[in-house]
């Protein structure tokens, strides 16, 4: 590995290699010139020009988007079958289809190169995740910054400069949200106390539970005893209730006669009590900041039952959509309970509210009730619990503590210290807003003139009798506005590429690695020059992957490329995916993200992610792929039993999932995702105007049998022949990732068994089922490590890549090669190469 | 009875849509001719909205033209304003290509691949050239407005932060969030004129540190990189010309604001009516005239029941689980803009005639169903000031005609003069005499 560092640094960083002159523009292939000679030029030629259209005149080499145009609108016009006329001749479907295909790749070629940038990053504004962090680590505190304006993407990610805009919105909205990050900041020069500890309690969750149901039953009991009196005496519409109250009175009595809710809650009992409910504070909303929650509970009961897990949501009360929900695999038991412990961050985004109850079929599709007499519509949920005679859970007691303060804050650590604030003399403010900027501008001091301005401000809102904190602030409020703090900022005076210094290279690297700015390790070698060495380079690289913070990282990087976000619009049919629960929709996804984490950490081969002989999973997922394992609420590496399809992406429940609806898979969508992310040959974007074939239409016949129409027209057939049979390789998976044999038709009526077996887009190679498919594209893991390698580039360069990245895209796929494809080294050769270490 | 959690709403929206005391344009108007002696015309506004996605087509256009054509399902609760707003079949973006941007050049009928070196580059939408003429006297040259972000990024809209493009073409930051779009009206609390006075000084002082700053980086940046701070300091000169605007508006306070201020989360419709509210608080005050307003309904109005994503709606046809609940969706959103009409009806303008009678509301989208892009919704209420035969099904010619034209024919309604809008080669025949 540090030869590899040294052999780059030698050949890229020292030597600057000019780059070549500009892009030569695609041409238009021979063979679609002579297509136009045969078929198009005697009505649009030399002597005739039908419609004012002249095709032999158009250039074939592509050298501006006019030209493009010109080609483009003839494509269009192919494609809707609008020429040739319907009464001349027309050409073999074999022809059209190939002519479609060569001509849609050579318009995109040509947008390629006539786009590219020449390889230069472009200066880039941090976005809005990058901009909470930033704040975190400058001043310590989560902020909520909801009210910025929207982040644009580029090719579907949130890091390239040209996704940015900049509005005036946007500067205000800067200035706002940037006065609130202040006050917060400095809170003990506004007065306000110090807040950090200020949530310490652990609290005996059965304690006001007992006491309520105490209190409530025998008044319970009255009424219902009122109700029945009522009904006799004529009252029939007062039989809603009875029931329930006739189901519940007896419930919560057997519940008060338990001995173990003397020590504990039990969960679910029949719905006395369906769950706990447990504010952060007890006072209400809980100061922003970092918590620590414990809880220790264990499994009741005598019967050992190895599937049953304990769910804290957190969210507004009565909200249907939580903030967040964590699941634990209850492993206790009474007499040897267990405890877990996690950290959360409230920052007036999330709620401070949580629920504990059991993990159950409820929470994601309740069943459907049967609805007696006397049932009111409102009693379903309750209804529900009555039902339930699952096992239960006895939780002993819930603390919280917090909110602590963060990691030193890089920029008022040493503003706070000394005197008073009141007795600051204005030379010492000065200071204080200089020390400011300069952390804020990263470590770069800031312009006489601005501070100059700043101080201006100050003097101003004195003047105007305002109280010295608030010209403080006043003062301090442009630079969390200001241009030097948006952008990452890199001067180049000339049109000469040069290297980054230590400063600017270390601020590339922590948005990189951890959408934060640089820690002070980071600052303090970067400022020596040692930054630029490439053992140091190396080192802080696996530095900062291992920190926690390189989870920013990670989560917006793989959630982008793999479009993970799709998963929200996965819906099941009712009752349809009995074992898909929440719990494992939302570890699903999560599954992904944790497999990349350790892809990273373990420098584990990107290869591995196409098939592999392990996965990493919870329990909760090894549950649900049935993969005996003792996965615990961790993620872990699981070895596969030999004939699990369940190594590599494709095997994994969100991807499958993801482009399906939920309730039926689409082979289309499965198939254009493998083309995109494991074979890196995007089809292009199904052309406008052009009809869909009618899946739903088509009643009893099989998916299968459905899409062969795309066969039958040049039009679909172009680019459908590679994208449908690779989606049929995945048939064996159900709508959320389940193993399947058989395939319903679309209207449900009938059954067929799975059809798999197809050709791969080269048209040549066949395979028989999802695992030959998988070997194939194994084979081709050149494709897939080049695809990698090119969102890595995307989203760490903050730029597009270009035609004239790739030598350097096939430089750096060769030596993943050759070094045996490990994802660390992968990240690594990319931060170490010509684009990210200079400007 | 033994269930612990409170289920409260969270939301409560304080006495919304409750009537409170505004300024009423008519004494503003009186006021204004009281001082100048002149003549009061009602001055002309134009609303602008959009969705992502496409219709349920089939109960969206009319099969008769004319003034007789059968309501679609689709406007069921438009019926009340039959005479007051046209349906246009066949109107197309023609440089449209992409099925998934419902809204990204709806304004603008831009080819988007048509500069050079760019894989995009969008350019100036109609209500930004109008707002160069509607914009000059009111306190909010335009009003861009665009939902909360909804699932991924674009998804149904296409690239944009709302559907108004700069002159440069560069996107528009839409106010997305009600609250914030209540601040802005009403601001916070009383404020004194000497306090405004130096708010406005201390903002100008604010401007200068960062132009300063911006100033000290433009020297030393790269070409590529100089585009981008100039995009900052166009931003900022934007606000410079707010604040020379509210310099003129200095000793005007801001009006009360009609309702409270909003709280908690809402759901799609809800948040859809408030913004309605807050557009015709905006009006009726004269804060804008001009206002675009893309809604948030990608993943349609989960109130409504349908638990579906919005794309599966462009790939359906009568009769199945998606098709209806594109359709509850349209039927919502025409209902919801049945209301804003009742709203601005109800606006009494400066002489007297209602708000409506001299604005122009387009509603409409760039998708069809399926992918398809070419003859796109679009539907036109009120009177613009007059001078239009409102109440008819206009069938344009299939594919021909541009919706620029549309665009076109507004912005000369509107008195902005132009030769042409985009790709648009004529006034629109018909609606606009």
């Amino acid at each position: 590995m540090r030869s590899v560092v040294h052999l780059l640094l030698l050949t890229q960083l020292i030597v600057l290699a000019t780059l070549s002159a500009a892009t030569e523009p695609a041409v238009v292939p021979e063979k679609i010139q002579q297509f136009f000679n045969d078929n198009c030029v005697r009505c649009h030629g030399s002597k005739r020009q039908k419609a004012n259209i002249r095709v032999d005149k158009i250039p074939t080499k592509i050298a501006d988007e006019a030209i493009a145009q010109q080609w483009q609108d003839i494509l269009d016009v192919l494609n809707l079958s609008e020429m040739p006329p319907e009464d001349e001749d027309q050409p073999s479907k074999e022809d059209m289809q190939d002519i479609l295909e060569t001509l849609t790749e050579t318009l995109r070629e040509a947008r390629e190169r006539l786009t590219d940038t020449g390889g230069s990053i472009v200066i880039r504004r941090i976005n809005n995740r990058e901009y909470k962090n930033t704040i975190r680590d400058l001043f310590g505190i989560d902020l909520d910054v909801e009210m910025l304006p929207q982040d644009g993407n580029l090719d579907g990610f949130d890091t390239p400069g040209q996704a940015h805009s900049l509005s005036s919105l946007h500067i205000e909205r800067y200035l706002s949200v940037g006065r609130k990050a202040l006050e917060e900041a400095y809170f003990p020069i506004t007065g306000k106390k110090l807040r950090h500890g200020q949530v310490a309690r652990k609290v005996e969750v059965e304690t006001k539970i007992n006491e309520t149901m105490r209190k409530v039953l025998p008044g319970l009991k009255k009424k219902l005893e009122q109700t029945r009196k009522d009904v006799a005496n004529g009252k029939k519409w007062r039989k809603i209730g009875i029931t329930t109250k006739e189901t519940e009175i007896p419930i919560a009595e057997e519940y008060l006669t338990r001995p173990e809710i003397e020590t504990g809650v039990l969960l679910p009992f029949k719905g006395a009590p369906g769950q706990i409910s447990f504010p952060l504070a007890p006072w209400g909303t809980a100061p922003n900041g970092r918590y620590r929650m414990k809880i220790r509970f264990g499994l009741a009961g005598d019967e050992k039952h190895d599937d049953v897990f304990l769910k804290v949501v957190r969210g507004e009360p009565g909200s249907t959509s939580p903030d967040e929900v964590r699941y634990f695999h209850v492993t206790g038991t009474i007499d040897e309970p267990q405890e877990i412990t996690f950290d959360l961050v409230a920052d007036g985004v999330m709620s401070n509210h949580f629920y504990v109850r059991r993990r159950s079929l409820e929470d994601y599709k309740k069943p459907p009730f049967e609805k007696t007499e006397g049932y009111h519509w409102g009693y379903d949920r309750v209804s529900y619990d009555y039902l339930d005679e699952g096992p239960q859970i006895w939780v002993d007691w819930i603390a919280a503590e917090g909110p602590f303060p963060n990691e030193a804050p890089l920029a008022p650590a040493n503003l706070l210290s000394g005197k008073p604030f009141a007795e600051l003399s204005r030379e010492e403010i000065q200071e204080k807003v200089a020390t400011v900027a300069f952390h804020a501008f990263r470590h770069r001091q800031p312009q006489p003139g601005y501070l100059d301005r700043l101080m201006a401000i100050y003097d101003a809102a004195l003047e105007h009798g305002a109280p010295k904190q608030d010209a403080f602030f006043d003062a301090l409020n442009p630079i969390l506005a200001s241009p030097e703090f948006l952008f990452l900022y890199e001067p180049r005076e000339t049109e000469e590429r040069r290297p980054l210094d230590g400063l600017e290279l270390a601020s590339r690297l922590s948005y990189f690695l951890w959408s934060a700015p640089p820690d002070d390790e980071l600052y303090r070698v970067a400022e020596s020059g040692d930054l630029l060495k490439p053992e140091v380079l190396g080192a802080q690289i696996d530095r900062m992957l291992r920190s926690d913070k390189s989870a920013a990282f990670v989560d917006a990087f793989v959630a982008q490329w793999l479009e993970l976000d799709r998963l929200g619009h996965v819906e099941p049919a009712q009752g349809a995916q009995p074992t898909y629960d929440d719990a494992v929709r939302r570890a699903s996804r999560e599954e992904v993200i944790a497999t990349f984490h350790h892809f990273f950490r373990e420098n584990e081969p990107a290869t591995a992610l196409v098939d592999a002989d392990f996965v990493v999973v919870n329990q909760v997922m090894a549950d649900f792929y049935d993969i005996p394992a003792e996965a615990g609420d961790a993620w872990q590496k699981v070895s596969l039993p030999k004939d699990s399809p369940r190594g590599g992406l494709l095997g994994q429940s969100a991807i499958l999932a993801l482009t399906g609806t939920g309730e039926r898979t689409s082979p289309v969508e499965r198939g254009a995702y493998v083309l995109r992310k494991i074979l890196n040959r995007p089809p292009p974007p199904a052309p406008a105007n052009v009809p869909m074939l009618d899946e739903e239409a088509a009643g009893t016949q099989s998916i299968r049998e459905t899409l062969s129409q795309h066969m039958d027209s040049a039009q679909c057939s172009s680019c459908h022949r590679r994208i449908d049979p690779l989606g049929y390789a995945m048939e064996n998976f159900d709508p959320v990732g389940l193993w399947r044999t058989e395939v319903l038709s679309s209207d449900g009526a009938a059954k067929f068994p799975v059809e798999t077996a197809g050709l791969m887009p080269d048209g040549e190679r066949k395979f028989a089922d999802f695992t030959g498919m998988k070997a194939h594209l194994v084979d081709d893991r050149q494709a897939f490590v080049t695809g990698l390698t090119e969102a890595l580039m995307i989203y760490g360069y903050g730029r597009s890549v270009g035609f004239s990245d790739r030598p350097l895209i096939e430089e750096l796929v060769a030596k993943s090669e050759a070094n045996g494809h490990g994802l660390r080294d992968l990240l690594t050769n990319i931060v170490l190469s010509q684009p990210f270490l200079t400007k | 009875m033994i269930t612990t959690d409170p289920t409260t709403r969270r939301t409560i929206l304080r006495g919304l849509g409750a009537t409170i005391a505004l300024p009423m344009l008519e004494c503003m108007g009186a006021a204004k001719s009281a001082a100048t002696g002149a003549a009061t015309t009602p001055p002309k506004r134009l609303i602008f909205l959009s969705y992502a996605w496409g219709v349920a087509k089939a109960d969206w256009f009319p099969t008769a033209t004319g003034a007789d054509y059968e309501l679609p399902a689709s406007f069921k609760h438009m019926e009340r304003h039959r005479k007051d707003f046209s349906i246009l079949s066949n109107l197309s973006n023609k440089n449209a290509t992409q099925g998934h941007w419902g809204t990204t050049t709806w304004m603008t009928s831009a080819d988007v691949t048509a500069t050079p070196g760019k894989k995009f580059q969008n350019t100036v939408s109609v209500d930004q050239l109008a707002a160069r003429v509607l914009g000059r006297d009111t306190r909010f040259t335009s009003l861009p407005l665009a939902g909360p972000k909804e699932g991924k990024n674009d998804a149904g809209y296409g690239p944009g932060l709302s559907m108004s493009w700069s002159d440069a073409g560069n996107p528009i930051a839409g106010e997305t969030s009600a609250v914030g779009l209540f601040d802005r009206l009403f601001g916070a609390g009383e404020v004194s004129l000497e306090e405004r006075r130096y708010l406005l000084s201390k903002r100008r002082s604010v401007l200068d540190a960062v132009m300063h700053n911006a100033k000290s980086m433009h020297t030393q940046l790269s070409s590529t990189d100089r585009e981008k701070v100039d995009e900052y300091f166009q931003s900022v000169r934007e606000i410079e010309v707010r604040l020379d605007k509210s310099e003129e508006w200095l000793d005007k306070p801001k009006p009360k604001a009609p309702f409270a201020r909003p709280e908690g989360k809402l759901s799609t419709s809800e948040q859809i009516k408030l913004t309605y509210d807050l557009m015709a608080a905006a009006i009726q005050t004269d804060m804008t005239r001009v206002i675009s307003y893309r809604q948030p309904s990608a993943g349609l109005f989960p109130e409504l029941g349908f638990k579906i994503d919005g794309h599966k709606t462009t790939h359906t046809r009568k009769g199945q689980e998606p098709y209806n609940a594109a359709l509850a969706r349209d039927q919502k959103q025409l209902e919801l803009v049945a209301y804003l009409i009742d709203k601005l009806k109800a606006i009494k303008d400066v002489d007297g005639s209602s708000v409506f009678d001299n604005s122009l509301i387009a509603y409409g989208g760039g998708i069809t169903i399926n992918h398809d892009v070419r003859d796109t919704p679009t539907m036109v209420a009120g009177h613009g000031g007059g001078g239009l035969n409102q109440g008819q099904h206009y069938r344009y010619e299939s594919n021909q005609t541009p919706l620029a034209n549309l665009w076109y024919s507004m912005l000369n309604q509107v008195g902005y003069e132009t030769e042409r809008f985009a790709d648009s080669d004529g006034k629109l025949k018909g609606l606009f005499a």
